[in-house]
């Protein structure tokens, strides 16, 4: 226990836990005004110290800077739509009034819809003549006469536009957008009641209520050009606030706020719509981006690579070889977008997982690349129906024990003889049906038996039981924890404003397979079906059935645990190819991971003890080519005992990244420096050891680049130094081994 | 946003010495503006200001809730932190730069280093502590009393006009 007040002050602003005598003995001290007025000094001395020697902050503070404004941007969108929320903790009860008023207003709403007052539709008056359609309405293109005219929304955008403004109504009920080519038009929108974005040839304004002002123009251009689409031109964009806030998305995104305007200056580019075959769409894209590239980019379409089972699309293939608009949307991947969308130019081709959020172009979810090497990246999957798990009905191929080499053949429809290997690495294949009920499902595992081929199972599973619950997620053993380990699920959850992602943790129970799961498991991504109990914290299961989801790194095909057991030789997976087509492979994971931050743990598969050798073939997407294995026995997580006191290099291959860490399996201690105190620092071999990055304004930027750029799979020298418990901290250096 | 963000960041990493949460404080601080700026409210007086109000009052928040300091000790910190904020400056930022130059020029290396660690790298005492492979209250105590010596030593250069 100290005594002596100003270390107290200074532990207690440090953040350090004070005693209750100490804490005592410093509200004691400060009691005194001269104490006060002496501790003030002090403060006062260490801020101007700060101030004056912390001269490096710049960089750091922008970058944060840049941080605050894609939150503010976020803020703003997520505000919009919570009508009448309450914004703070502070104001529960003004807002559960609000709250209770705005349920009512919403009854009434949908009283009024349904008795026949539906969504209003755009309205326009004064001078005004409607281009290429019949009436005003989505899509219709408005040419404002020498008078101007008002253009109403959805009953909460009033849209002033100056004579000679042209604007294209997009958007959609609560969505409200307009596409201003040329003008200048004031924007009114009404707060709480829908989102509202104003789309120029250069970006985009997104609003909650607000008035503001939007102006279109091209110095270059010739009065009284009307070609709109086919000339490249100079934009100028200027916006300018009159109340509220608005977000401007010019590349990059700024807030302005009442008062604040910025004129934009860029590249008009011909603005693609949405083809109607792909409304609704959900799935990866492969195609050629076709104009400058900003946050928004027109893509000619190549291939549908994938659609998901969610996408309403109704033709999604009919839409090759047409162009459309893409905008990196604001998610949790869109730093990676950014920073991947420097690399990008006009005539790349790219992969992009795309949905249609807008109604008039498609926003980049998960994955967006250059695709390299052609046209073998997506993959295919089959739609399915909504639940999975629920009333399926699977196909499955098993193998005997003793079975030397099992191989599975298929004879495709309708083929008579001809017989195809499936490359390796692909899964099942589900068939899916309707099926209303999630329990009491019967699984049927079964094979045909062919000549030559092993014996023919057929299994039943039981009914499912009450309670049952199929989860995909990462399974991390927790021996410090009160249960084996947990399970992470990141559910997506589609609102209005895009897909989110929730992260809910399970905890895996000492309770039927659950030892198995984190024994085999841990680091990996597994499938599992078992009991969810909630509880006051995390939810706790107890695991029925799991099956480990990852194998090797490699082009994000599924993988399945191999079918092993002690004493086989070697066991190969083969898989189905669709029929007489080379659409690359059927897969069940929901969403194609590349290796790129996607903060997942993914692992190599290791060779155990006891095993015989096993050999997983992957169809690769560029060239087939394997990626070297760590030949290493699995040895769980380095615990903090190995782990005391080590600063040195290490060597290793990634199996698991974050945005701030990496995962390795140690597969070499390359040196211990000199002020490493660890006792034996080889016994971290064959473990798993976290190294995390700090991030702050200090943070090394060659090692933020390099995290960004390793993937799982590789093999990479990483600088280590212990923090504390099983904590390690990236130091130095972080880079990719040339493969053995 | 341009004109206030670098120094309220700063002002944010000193109240919390430099701890992970500064950023996500002086963030929420900015959001409030901005909400304020949205509902059409103005800001009486300076805007820079108004931040740093908030982000006392954020950061008192943060010590009581994440820190789990004492409520009395919490008040008694809010208040010096602002009355330190508000306080006129001894000098210009001339005069104290030189003082102390001068007075860092007196230091010994090690002494120095530690400054240096800590106030331009800004890492925290722990930091600097497993860096030094040093208890983190050894340091924090040599920090003390170096911040003593150089307040004492700028405190008498400014008295003796040798500022500049």
């Amino acid at each position: 226990v100290s005594t002596e007040w100003r270390e107290l002050l200074d532990r207690a602003l440090e953040g350090e836990e004070l005693s209750g005598r100490e804490a005592e003995l410093l509200a004691r001290a400060l009691a005194s005004e001269e104490r006060r007025s002496e501790a003030v000094a002090l403060l006062g001395f260490e801020g101007q110290l700060r101030e004056r020697l912390a001269g490096a902050e710049g960089e750091g503070a922008a970058l944060s800077r840049e941080r605050l404004l894609a939150k503010a941007a976020l803020r703003a969108k997520a505000v919009s739509l919570r009508a009448g929320a309450p914004r703070r903790l502070r104001r529960v009860a003004v807002a559960a009034a609000a709250a209770a008023a705005a349920l009512l207003l919403a009854a009434l709403g949908a009283l009024l819809a349904l008795s026949g007052r539906g969504y209003p539709e755009p309205q326009a008056s004064g001078d005004y003549a409607v281009v290429g359609s019949p009436a005003v309405g989505r899509g219709a293109r408005l040419a404002v006469g020498d008078k101007g005219a008002e253009l109403r929304l959805g009953g909460y955008c009033r849209l002033t536009l100056d004579p000679n403004t042209e604007v294209v109504v997009r958007g959609g009920a609560g969505r409200e957008a307009v596409q201003l080519e040329r003008g200048r038009v004031v924007s009114e929108v009404t707060p709480g009641k829908g989102r509202f974005a104003l789309l120029t040839p250069i970006g985009t304004v997104e609003v909650k209520g607000t008035r503001f002002l939007t102006s279109v123009e091209y110095p270059d251009s010739l009065k009284g050009e009307r070609d709109m689409g086919k000339l490249r031109k100079s934009a100028v964009v200027t916006v300018m606030v009159v109340t509220g806030v608005v977000a401007c998305h010019f590349g990059d995104v700024a807030v302005l706020g009442p008062g604040m305007s910025q004129v934009f200056a860029g590249h008009d580019e011909p603005r693609a719509s949405l083809p109607p075959e792909l409304k609704g769409f959900k799935g990866i894209l492969v195609g050629t981006i076709t104009s400058e590239v900003s946050r928004e980019f027109n893509l000619k379409i190549e291939k549908i690579a994938t659609v998901w089972p969610e996408s309403k699309a109704e033709a999604p293939e009919r839409a090759v070889g047409k162009t459309v608009e893409i905008a990196v949307g604001q998610n949790r991947m869109l730093e990676q977008h950014l920073h991947a969308l420097k690399g990008m130019r006009k005539g790349d081709k790219v992969i992009v997982e795309a949905f249609d959020l807008q109604g008039f172009r498609l926003t980049v979810m998960e994955l967006f690349r250059k695709a390299e090497g052609g046209g073998s990246e997506g993959e295919v999957r089959e739609k399915r129906i909504p639940h999975e798990g629920e009333g399926e009905v699977r196909e499955k191929r098993t193998h005997r024990e003793g079975e030397g080499e099992a191989r599975e053949k298929r004879v495709p429809h309708g083929e008579g003889e001809v017989r195809e290997k499936r490359p390796h690495g692909e899964g099942e294949v589900r068939e899916k049906r309707p099926h209303g009920e999630g329990e009491g499902e019967v699984r049927e595992k079964r094979t045909e038996r062919r000549e030559g081929e092993g014996e023919v199972r057929e299994k039943k599973t039981e009914p499912r039981a009450e309670g049952m619950k199929e989860l995909t997620g990462w399974v991390k053993a927790t021996p410090d924890r009160d249960c084996l380990g947990i399970l992470k699920v990141v559910e997506r959850v589609e609102t209005e404003e895009g897909v989110r992602e929730k992260a809910v943790v399970y905890r895996i129970m000492n309770e039927g397979k659950g030892e198995g799961l984190v024994r085999e498991a841990s680091g990996r991504r597994v499938r599992v079906a078992g009991i969810v109990t909630p509880g006051e914290g995390e939810p706790a299961i107890v695991i029925k059935e799991f099956r480990v989801l990852d194998g090797p790194a490699g082009e994000g095909e599924r993988r399945d645990k191999p079918v092993h057991r002690e004493g086989e030789g070697e066991v190969r997976e083969k898989k189905l190819r669709r029929d007489g087509e080379h659409e690359g492979e059927v897969r069940e994971k929901k969403i194609r991971r590349d290796g790129e931050g996607e903060g997942e743990w993914r692992e190599k598969p290791v060779r155990r003890e006891g095993e015989g050798e096993v050999r997983e073939k992957r169809t690769e997407g560029e060239g087939g080519e394997e990626r070297p294995k760590p030949r290493v026995e699995s040895g769980g997580v380095a615990t903090a005992e190995i782990l005391e006191g080590f600063r040195g290099m290490l060597e290793g291959t990634v199996v698991g990244k974050a945005s701030d860490a990496v995962i390795l399996r140690v597969d070499k201690v390359v040196k211990s420096w000199q002020s490493s105190t660890a006792k034996k620092p080889e016994a971290m071999v064959g473990k798993l050891v976290s190294l995390t990055l700090k991030y702050d304004a200090n943070a090394n930027e060659a090692l933020v680049k390099a995290l960004g750029e390793v993937k799982a799979g590789d093999r990479v020298a990483a600088g280590a130094i212990h923090h504390e418990g099983k904590a390690m901290r990236l130091v130095e250096v972080l880079r990719k081994l040339e493969a053995e | 946003v341009d004109r206030h963000y670098e120094g309220a960041w700063a002002y944010s990493r000193f109240l919390t010495r430099g701890a992970a949460e500064a950023e996500d404080l002086v963030h929420e601080a900015f959001l409030l503006a901005f909400d304020r700026l949205a509902a059409g409210e103005e800001f009486a007086g300076d805007a820079g200001a108004w931040v740093r109000g908030t982000l006392r009052n954020l950061v008192k928040a943060w010590w009581r809730e994440k820190r789990r300091l004492p409520r009395d000790v919490v008040q008694h910190l809010a208040t010096l932190v602002e009355r330190a904020d508000e306080a006129p400056s001894l000098a210009s930022r001339q005069e104290l730069q030189a003082a102390l130059d001068h007075c860092l020029g007196l230091l010994s290396a090690e002494d120095r280093e530690l400054v240096a660690r800590r106030y331009e790298r800004g890492l925290r005492i722990t930091e600097i502590a497993a860096e030094l492979r040093r208890n983190a209250a050894t340091v924090r105590v040599q920090l003390f009393r170096i911040r003593q010596a150089l307040k004492l030593c700028v405190e008498g250069q400014l008295a003796r006009g040798m500022g500049t």
